[in-house]
């Protein structure tokens, strides 16, 4: 068994007295598509943008590459530089160019020069298919568009692991299949990620594996094949019948 | 002159004759003043009504003054009234026409404007008479003869008028030391509002030498122990009188009666040395003089011949207003054009005064721009991590105080407090004075353009591993400015009619060199006609280029 890139112990939060996450524990391996399940307000968004601190957890521990980033005096920004997060809004810098969104990162914290910052936005714009998107402004492109580039923005950084937060449900429906496409790809070139959906039949064919998420808990987790054929809980049972 | 009033006791007696003629006859003229053609025209409108008789049942009209209360011992508040020389005498006017007496205040660079276009009926505040003046309006007889002196601290190298030459020179703004000064001695004196001002500039070391009136500059040495001395010889020497306007021939006629009866009885004397002596000993308060004053005059009031004088002027047909023409009033607006721009290169004030308006605004708006961008992003990082609250305190006091205070008070203690001993260039005040007070402003519009911008941007840099400082910098910034570009438009627009109060600390911006034209002239209309006409041309300029460049940066988004 390999080390986790990531591990996540007891994780609770709790906003005005609600609780949202009531003690989550979670591991992930590199190279693995981890995603994540569940029904609406279960605290599934909340556990991912705790993981690159977005939210600050009230109790338990997460350890990234074997370090506690939860620790006073941990370095935030040099976390958040090897995790990257895709927005279910997209969150493009709208008075940028395509392209200074994606290299406004790297260039600004000094993980690559602008010259090959910019060469390596180009290649990953051409490996999408909008290299002559280069020099346009985000408000003429369209939602489906937007969404592969704010992926393409995360990648530039060459994160260790992408936290996607329901890349798709803003989208139009003739739009969610390219962004779709572009993250099976980038499962099987072997990225670590973690995503938050409601589509589950894409979850069936790409996860390596599955956390149901209910209710604060992990209710149920497992391979894709054994958790759809036989769930093991009531809850997970009634949820695939809702949405399948 | 002779038979004018006693002068003061301490004055010189170099009773040369002024320089502009006779004293009490203004130089003939056929050209009424501008401004009274108005009244002329609503009066024409209103000849069949009047005719009609409608003003039978009102009282007798009061007898409406106006004076500059900060003259001594001609004008000046005691006890919460309005007393003096002038306001006595115009008493004793009133009583003698049975009319009840209404005094009011009023800037002295406005008081000749105010009487020429008949917002009074007697102009009371040691006016000096002068060709100008007489010009928009008449001047009764001489009441008294004074002096313009020059006030100087104590060790002063300046001995002589002939002295003043290349010096800093204080006025009272439209005093006839300030025309004397401005034509004969320097085109630039600083010109303070009232005689105390100029006084204390010297005081202050902000002037060398300060021209103004003499008894007035008396009672302030006498009250005050400062550093300063008086020159023993005066700058120029001058007549008092009354000013009326010009259609109200009747009411002149009646005051020139009175005075001429005051000399002859020695009453006019009485009441100036009256006045003389209480301000020089400080017996102030009116109970002291009153007893004396009032004798005066029901003696006047109570006099048959005088009665009977005054009511065959009430009736003399030949005093009745004149008449205007469509011809007259072309001409009095040509004469009043040239008079105000043309004449002794007036414009230039205004060209002037526009120079610097532009420049203050210029650098305050720039001062502004810095500190509220500032203050915006401490406020904003604190609303937003919790972190610089020492800082975020500090700038709410900032805000606090600059917003709750108006503009006019924050640029005087900035030059009489902050800046007080030292001699910095007034401009300089004045940026300082309305860059700080912009900057509040600005940065409140920019807070609100940072929290405009949505979260998600926010969240989006920091996802990307920037810092809050980067994030700021490269993403919220230049989001927030150009969602705040109508209202930073707008906020330069409010600074750019905000520096008018700038002629408060006596610099000549637009709005000051139209009041320079105006307590010249002593003309209303056209000098702020014509100010209000430049600030119009320059915000429609501003806000026209504004909406281009708005355009252009909606392309982009």
């Amino acid at each position: 068994m390999p080390e986790p890139l990531l591990t996540v112990r007891a994780l609770r939060k709790a906003y005005n007295g609600r609780t949202v996450l009531d003690g989550v524990d979670a591991d992930v391996f590199p190279g693995e598509a981890l995603f994540v399940l569940g029904p609406s307000g279960g605290g599934k968004s909340t556990f991912l943008r705790c993981l690159n601190l977005l939210e600050r957890p009230d109790s338990g521990s997460i350890a990234f590459m074997g370090r506690d980033i939860l620790a006073p005096h941990a370095d935030v920004n040099a976390l958040r530089k090897e995790v990257g997060m895709v927005f279910q809004h997209f969150n493009l810098f709208p008075h940028l160019t395509v392209l200074r969104n994606i290299t406004l990162a790297p260039t600004l914290t000094k993980r690559a020069a602008k010259r090959e910052a910019e060469a390596h936005a180009r290649e990953l714009l051409a490996r999408i298919g909008l290299a002559d998107k280069a020099d346009a402004y985000p408000t003429q492109l369209s939602g489906g568009q937007k969404q592969r580039i704010a992926i393409v923005r995360a990648l530039a950084m060459r994160p260790r692991l992408v936290l996607f937060d329901e890349p798709t449900s803003a989208l139009d429906p003739e739009m969610v299949g390219e962004v779709l496409t572009l993250m099976k790809q980038l499962a099987q070139d072997g990225l670590t990620m973690i995503v938050v959906t409601h589509e589950i039949a894409f979850a069936r064919e790409v996860a390596d594996r599955i956390l149901f998420i209910d209710q604060g808990r992990v209710a149920a987790q497992g391979d894709p094949t054994t958790l759809f054929s036989s769930p093991p809980t009531l809850r997970l049972r009634d949820f695939l019948a809702k949405v399948l | 002159m002779g038979g004018a009033g006693q002068a003061p006791r301490r004055t010189p007696r170099a009773r040369r004759a002024p320089p502009n003629g006779p004293a009490g006859f203004p130089p003939s003229r056929r050209t009424p003043p501008r401004t009274a053609m108005i009244r002329r025209l609503t009066l024409l409108l209103a000849l069949p009504l009047l005719l009609l008789g409608c003003r039978e049942d009102a009282g007798p009209d009061p007898l409406r003054v106006i004076c500059e209360a900060t003259f001594p011992p001609y004008e000046y508040r005691a006890q919460d009234a309005i007393d003096g020389i002038d306001p006595a005498l115009c008493s004793i006017f009133a009583a003698c026409l049975d009319r009840p007496l209404d005094i009011q205040d009023m800037a002295f660079d406005a008081i000749i404007a105010a009487v020429s276009v008949g917002k009074a009926d007697i102009a009371a505040s040691g006016i000096t008479v002068t060709q100008e003046r007489a010009r928009q309006v008449a001047f009764s007889d001489p009441y008294v003869t004074s002096a313009q002196v020059a006030v100087v601290p104590t060790r002063s190298p300046i001995l002589a008028p002939a002295d003043l030459h290349g010096r800093a020179i204080a006025v009272q703004s439209g005093s006839t030391g300030d025309l004397h000064v401005t034509r004969v001695i320097t085109k630039t004196p600083e010109r303070y509002k009232t005689v105390i001002d100029a006084i204390n500039a010297v005081r202050n070391g902000k002037a060398d030498a300060a021209v103004v009136d003499l008894q007035p500059a008396q009672v302030f040495l006498s009250k005050n122990d400062a550093p300063l001395r008086l020159l023993t010889t005066p700058v120029t020497v001058e007549n008092y009188a009354f000013a009326f306007p010009k259609r109200d021939p009747r009411l002149r006629a009646q005051v020139n009666l009175i005075l001429a009866k005051m000399r002859e009885t020695g009453a006019l004397d009485r009441l100036v040395n009256l006045y003389l002596a209480a301000n020089e000993t400080g017996r102030t308060d009116p109970l002291f003089h009153a007893p004396a004053i009032a004798a005066i005059r029901d003696a006047l009031a109570n006099d048959p011949a005088l009665r009977d004088a005054l009511q065959a002027l009430e009736r003399d047909p030949s005093l009745d207003p004149p008449t205007a023409t469509l011809a007259t009033l072309w001409q009095d607006f040509t004469h009043a054009l040239h008079a105000n721009f043309v004449a002794e290169n007036r414009w230039r004030y205004l060209l002037d005064g526009l120079g610097a308006t532009l420049l203050i605004t210029a650098l305050a708006t720039l001062i502004g721009i810095a500190i509220g961008l500032l203050v915006a992003i401490v406020r904003a990082t604190h609303d937003m991590t919790g972190r610089l609250a020492l800082l975020n305190l500090l700038c709410r006091i900032y805000l606090t105080v600059i917003r709750g205070t108006p503009v006019v008070v924050q640029l005087l203690i900035i030059y009489f407090v902050i800046f007080g001993s030292q001699d910095v260039s007034k401009i300089l005040v004045a940026v300082v004075a309305f860059g700080l007070n912009s900057g509040a402003y600005v940065a409140e519009i920019i807070r609100a353009g940072i929290a405009s911008v949505d979260k998600g941007q926010n969240e989006a840099g920091r996802s990307l591993g920037l810092t809050h400082t980067a994030t700021m910098a490269c993403v919220i910034l230049p989001q927030a400015l150009r969602n705040t570009l109508p209202a930073l438009g707008n906020e330069f627009i409010v600074l750019l009619k905000e520096t008018s109060v700038a002629g408060y600390i006596a610099l000549t911006d637009l709005t000051k060199a139209g009041d320079i034209i105006r307590s010249q002239t002593y003309t209303a209309l056209l000098p702020l006609l014509a100010v209000a006409a430049i600030y119009l041309a320059i915000v429609s300029l501003f806000a026209a280029l504004l909406s281009r460049l708005e355009k252009r940066l909606k392309n982009h988004a």
